[in-house]
């Protein structure tokens, strides 16, 4: 089975409340910008779109880099951040919204799905309600990894980061 | 001169490590369809542009 013929089951966001996700960045850009994607985009966003990218697993991250990346070539500059998201949710089919802000946690549940998306327009438009996060499958590990985008509606308001526990790398 | 020693400054920045800075440098790189960095560069006039998307996604962590 291939990451491609995978789905996974988004009730995890509902049973990890409230829940920590974990971005891999140098310690001076440890921060909710999301500028750096904006300017060199990823798989699932595009130029000018600022956007964070972030896993469940705290592992993950380190994971992806190292799935591209020699050992040797990790920089020495990075911190691991730890991300948290909160809400009063409410559970839809393929999101959890909190009522009062208006916030959106969109999930794809398959790579095919999110890429059939993506095809079509900005994910951080999807269904036309600018969600603050979408979750898209790892294209490595059977984890779920997030997209978070701070021009989302309620990103602020759901999203924090905690500097206490930014943690330098080597 | 100067503008290699550009290049092995921005380099160097972003990995915070010279002998990483210059590993990279010399390995080639999927995102430059197989060329080394230094190789890209140098055929591009030594025009630094041609690798800031990729530092900048190491350094933001655009990593998928």
């Amino acid at each position: 089975m291939t990451p491609e013929d995978l789905e996974l089951d988004p009730s995890f966001f509902l049973s990890h409340q409230p829940l920590t996700l974990y971005r891999l960045a140098r310690a001076r850009y440890a921060n909710l910008s999301g500028i750096g994607a904006a300017m060199a985009p990823g798989r699932w966003n595009r130029r000018g779109e600022e956007a964070i990218y972030t896993s469940t697993e705290m592992g993950v991250p380190i994971l992806e880099r190292l799935v591209h990346t020699p050992r040797e070539l990790i920089p020495s500059n990075l911190a691991l951040m730890k991300i948290g998201v909160s809400g009063n949710w409410e559970s839809h089919k393929n999101a959890i919204i909190d009522p009062k802000t208006g916030g959106c946690f969109w999930f794809y549940r398959s790579l095919a799905e999110a890429k059939d998306a993506f095809r079509n327009g900005p994910l951080m438009f999807t269904a036309g309600i600018r969600p603050f996060a979408v979750a898209v499958l790892s294209v490595i590990v059977p984890v779920w990894n997030a997209v978070l985008f701070p021009q989302g509606i309620a990103f602020w308001e759901h999203v924090s980061l905690d500097t206490s526990l930014t943690t330098n790398i080597e | 001169m100067m503008r290699y020693q550009a290049l092995v400054s921005r380099t160097v920045d972003a990995f915070g490590d010279e002998i990483k800075a210059s590993r990279w440098l010399s390995l080639p790189n999927r995102d430059l369809s197989g060329q080394t960095p230094l190789q890209a560069v140098q055929s591009s006039g030594y025009d630094l542009h041609v690798l800031e998307p990729i530092l900048t996604r190491i350094e933001h962590g655009v990593d998928y």
